[in-house]
């Protein structure tokens, strides 16, 4: 590698470069763009084994790390492509009962101690994260994990931590099938302690979950900066998901907290926090990100081809109101319906048009076309479907609408500002940041309020103008494409400089500490 | 006007209405912060909550709801607990029968094939590979070909069956034809190594003449493949097909020997020819209907390394070469031995292998068993540790304890009635022995009773030992199969060894038996630690 050139290493979840999305597209765009002054090492985990890559992958990305957690029969020589297979046997012909007892189950308990309750010191997490890591460069993850003292110890702090003193009711006590299951999933998601990490300039991780054990690694073991983006914030997304699952309270509960160790741990150790928006920060800080630490870096848009064209002849006579979104219910498409019934009254030849996917919830999207025919907005409502030009979208309105519960700092609101379209949105997420003084914002679930908004702007031309003025002025200013990316190249050229310490010298908790000197000894 | 009302505002603007909504969503809360996540999940945000709810933040009012809903969700739990209070229940008697049949019913399928040749040997006198009127040297050249064909794909055809079922097990058909294409490859490729390899070492070593072994490897290679063929069926488990393509095979003998009178060697040759294209043949459609069906083969994938392969599964090859071994070992034993000294290094001994064949009989009412054993445990271990409570841990244990003890019951029961059945009912035959020569040439000589009861016997304490390994198979441990197995080989091999030397040749039967009991035995020591803890090995069988 160039040792002008950064280095990072770059660490993704179910997106780059196996999947599409919002994360996905972000995160080729960057990469691309540093194509000259960055290089990558991408980490990856996914779900299953058998994925392609779904981008171009630029020069720059100097090799892939695809780290399945599910699907495999032996992970480790599945992503460890260096070492040969006949290693890997040795390796666990060399994990045995003694070395499993010695010096991984000392770490384990710490562990679980955590593991049930995840609010304990956040360095002695990382500490742990890195001994675990250190000690699956010597021994076998598999072996280690599928030896029956882990099992048996997971089941007795379970009894101990958890049964014992009271935590769980008697109807909150788990099955049998969920403590089995709950071990599998540390077996899963703890995977990447068992990558070998290589040393370099810095570690993005993408979320605050189990791709940044790389970066935890890499900070004790050569001292290497990390940084974080958040696009949601993943624990809180965790804490939704998780919660309105059908699964048994203790799985939910293993799950979540499993999560809150790993963010914790990550936000702690990380050198820089950077959510998309501001508002995010509220949640990062909860979970023990230092305030000094959160900067947001905001996406960009290309804004050459999200630029302000004439509308179409389909909608030239036409007052039309634009929106992209995936039909599911965090876009609220039902507010939005309601809105566009409320307008007519005033407008009645308005025209609503929303593009996105509309396979995304089915019965969602039949319960919002059923709405749509009781108010009778066939002839001012439509579902666009899927519209393979998004550049193209929000030149056809007058304006755009989002009438989201919930986001984080949505693409769609600046590429609309961009077309110098001005927003009526729901004040959610990162969007107040977004649109600040070049739109209309509204609470969320409040069709009246985003109704008054549209008529405002369809009724006022000279308003509509301006604010399309502004709001591309804004976006020129502030969310550009090259702005986003020259901050993260800033971030890593800061980083490449930099020359930290090793925090494996500080380690402290008495069972890494251990593990730490027979392996150096025997090594 | 009430209409526009209710459309104009759809917030939540009280607490009330949030902690419903919240609870619908979550019931039971985890924590503060799952409640305060999904509070803003519904739109609710920081501003709203001052000054719609009147708290300071979001946390705050989380705070309070979590409290509540927490307590309502432990009192309804609490009235709920006693009426559902959950214990581990067995089925009931009706719907284990009912289960029992169908899945004996499918074990005695597996020996249908078998049967058929053994019922065409009856009644046309011939089958695929047999034929009544075989001098000792044709069956000797006919048992070297079905034996080695045996040894050489056991293995292959077990590491066949576990990897396609492991496909199969997540409906990836694509990676279990890859999987079977790589493993029959590998297997046809060891066949005519094998080959060559036995040839040339009889040319340099002439322990056969050479029109002999030329024919033994003709029967051994086409056998081969025909088990390679049919073990691809059996994994597909499409054991009626397997079945019928084997009639058909015999029809086409029959043919061949009736109609165009190509003699034996072509008849049998030209059918197992044929019927290893029509199982081949089927089984390749099979996959590639699934693979369409399911639209597998629209997204790459590929197998793991060959040496990723053979680490995983080279405990099922051992295991597989060394049941046929086993199987076959006192056979070469007794074969080899006197007196008087066989004419070749190993020879055919008609009284001994037709008490081997009676024998194998028994086998056919007993080895069914295995097949309801295995899914019976299979199909009640994850609902029972549904059902099962964390603190009722030792009951599922105990639960699973009984259950084994309850198999090895029904398994010995069922092979001692076997034995009998099978005993009298060939003993019968006697009576015909002056108006059929073949009856009285069967039980001419003693040896072939005496063989009977020892390797029946012997029988009994194999199945004990296979009901054992598949257990240990059905959970991913084939460790403890594959070194029971060994430990009975060499048994079987070193006492057979010393028996039918010492004694006399039938007595390699003694070494049949006492490898059978060493393999119940350490497979039973195995399977006492494995349901000691089954919950253990439930969870590390991944």
């Amino acid at each position: 590698m160039d040792k002008d050139k950064p280095t990072i290493l770059f660490e993704t979840e179910g997106s780059y470069p196996y999947s599409g999305g919002g994360v996905s597209t972000w995160a080729h765009i960057l990469c691309s763009e540093l194509e000259d002054r960055v290089d990558f090492v991408l980490l990856a985990l996914t779900g299953n084994p058998f994925v392609e890559s779904r981008y171009r992958m630029t020069s720059n990305i100097k090799s892939i790390i695809h780290v399945p957690l599910w699907g495999v029969e032996e992970p480790i020589s599945h992503f460890d492509e260096q070492t040969p297979f006949s290693e890997h046997v040795l390796r666990k012909s060399e994990t045995g009962n003694l070395a499993i007892e010695k010096l991984f189950m000392p770490m384990f308990r710490d562990f679980l101690d955590r593991l049930f309750d995840p609010f304990q010191p956040a360095h002695e997490c990382g500490e742990l994260i890195y001994g675990f890591w250190k000690f699956f460069q010597h021994h076998d993850y598999k072996k280690t994990l599928s030896d029956p003292l882990v099992w048996t110890e997971f089941k007795r702090r379970l009894q101990q931590k958890v049964m014992n003193n009271g935590s769980y009711s008697v109807a909150e006590e788990p099955r049998m099938l969920d403590v089995t299951f709950g071990m599998r999933w540390l077996y899963h998601f703890m995977m990447p302690l068992a990558v070998s990490i290589p040393n370099v300039s810095a570690s993005h991780a993408t979320l605050a979950g189990f791709p940044a054990i790389a970066s935890i690694v890499a900070k004790y073991e050569y001292g290497t900066p990390m940084v974080v983006t958040d696009h949601g914030v993943y624990i809180r997304e965790r804490l939704i998901n998780v919660s309105q699952t059908d699964m048994p309270f203790f799985s939910k509960k293993l799950l979540v907290n499993l999560a809150t160790f790993m963010t914790r741990v990550v936000y702690h150790h990380a050198d820089l926090i950077s959510p998309v928006t501001s508002i995010n920060a509220k949640w990062e800080r909860e979970f023990e990100a230092p305030e000094e630490r959160i900067r947001p870096i905001y996406n960009g848009v290309d804004t050459e081809l999200f630029r302000p064209q004439p509308k179409p002849k389909h909608t030239q006579d036409q007052p039309t109101v634009v929106a992209v979104a995936h039909v599911f219910p965090l876009k609220d498409i039902e507010t939005m319906i309601y809105s566009c019934d409320l307008v007519r009254r005033e407008i009645p030849n308005v025209q609503y048009i929303i593009y996105g996917s509309l396979e995304v919830d089915k019965p969602y999207v039949k319960k919002c076309r059923k709405l749509v025919e009781k108010l009778n907005l066939e002839d001012n409502f439509t579902f666009g479907g899927y519209h393979d030009t998004p550049s193209e979208i929000f030149n056809e309105g007058d304006i755009s609408i989002l009438s989201s519960i919930s986001e984080g700092f949505p693409y769609t609101v600046l590429e609309s500002m961009s077309c110098s379209r001005p927003v009526v949105a729901t004040d959610v997420g990162g969007v107040s940041e977004a649109v600040e003084g070049c739109g209309v914002l509204c609470k969320p679930r409040a069709p009246r309020e985003l109704a008054d908004g549209v008529i405002k702007l369809l009724n006022d031309d000279e308003l509509r103008i301006e604010l399309g003025r502004q709001a591309r002025s804004r976006v020129l200013l502030k969310y550009t494409i090259n702005k986003s990316v020259d901050n993260y190249y800033d971030v890593y050229q800061a980083f490449h400089e930099r020359n930290d310490e090793p925090l494996k010298r500080e380690i402290e908790l008495p069972s890494v500490c251990q593990m730490m000197e027979r392996v150096e000894a025997n090594v | 006007m009430s209409e526009l009302h209710d459309i104009e505002n759809l917030t939540i603007d009280n607490v009330g209405k949030l902690k419903r909504e919240v609870k619908n969503l979550v019931g039971n809360p985890l924590s503060t912060w799952a409640v305060a996540a999904t509070i803003e999940s519904l739109g609710v945000r920081e501003v709203d909550v001052r000054e719609d709810f009147g708290y300071e933040s979001i946390f705050e009012l989380a705070d309070e709801i979590y409290d509540e809903l927490k307590q309502e969700a432990r009192e309804e739990q609490e009235s709920q607990t006693e009426s559902l209070e959950e214990k581990i229940e067995s089925p009931s008697i009706w719907e284990q029968l009912t289960f029992f049949l169908r899945h004996y019913g499918k074990g005695l399928l597996f020996s249908l094939p078998m049967i058929s040749q053994i019922a065409a040997v009856i009644v046309f006198r011939y089958s695929l590979w047999a034929w009544l009127e075989f001098n000792e040297a044709q069956a000797t050249v006919v048992a070297f070909g079905t034996i080695t064909a045996f040894v050489l794909t056991g293995g292959f055809i077990q590491v066949l069956g576990r990897s396609v079922s492991s496909y199969k097990s997540s409906d990836n058909f694509y990676l279990a034809y890859e999987s079977t294409k790589q493993i029959l490859g590998a297997g046809v490729i060891t066949v005519g190594v094998a080959t060559v390899a036995l040839f040339l070492i009889n040319l340099l070593i002439p322990f056969y003449p050479n029109a002999m072994i030329t024919l033994g490897l003709v029967y051994m290679i086409l056998i081969s493949l025909l088990l390679l063929a049919s073990g691809v069926l059996y994994a597909l488990e499409r054991q009626v097909s397997i079945l019928v393509i084997i009639i058909l095979g015999t029809l086409i003998v029959l043919f061949n020997m009736e109609v165009l009178n190509l003699g034996i060697y072509l008849s049998q040759w030209i059918a197992m020819a044929a019927t290893i294209l029509l199982l081949a043949g089927y089984a390749y459609l099979v996959f590639n209907l699934k693979i369409r069906s399911t639209h597998q083969g629209s997204v790459k994938q590929t197998l793991p390394k060959p040496e990723v392969r053979y680490y995983v599964n080279y405990r099922y090859f051992i295991y597989g070469l060394g049941y046929f071994l086993f199987l076959f070992v006192d056979r070469i034993l007794a074969w080899s031995a006197g007196p008087p000294p066989p004419p070749y290094i190993i020879w055919f001994n008609t009284p001994y292998e037709l008490g081997m064949d009676w024998a194998l009989l028994t086998l056919v009412l007993s080895v069914a068993v295995l097949e309801y054993s295995i899914q019976a445990f299979s199909k009640y271990l994850v609902p029972l540790q549904e059902k099962a409570k964390f603190s009722q841990l030792k009951a599922f244990n105990d639960y699973y304890r009984k259950f084994y003890f309850r198999q090895l019951a029904l398994l010995i029961g069922f092979s001692i009635v076997s034995i009998l059945l099978t005993y009298f009912a060939v003993d019968s035959l006697r009576m015909f022995q002056n108006k059929v020569p073949e009856i009285r040439d069967f039980f001419a000589n003693p040896m072939t009773t005496k063989v009977f009861w020892l390797a029946s016997i012997s029988y009994v304490f194999l199945n004990i030992g296979l009901l054992n390994a598949l257990f240990f198979f059905t959970l991913n441990k084939p460790a403890f199969s594959m070194y029971s197995m060994l430990a009975g080989l060499t048994v079987n091999f070193f006492v057979g060894f010393i028996c039918s030397r010492v004694i006399a040749l039938e007595y390699a039967t003694i070494g049949l038996m006492a490898g059978s009991i060493c393999f119940a035995v350490v497979s039973g020591l195995f399977a006492r630690k494995f349901f000691k803890r089954l919950d253990y090995y439930y969870y590390s069988a991944f």
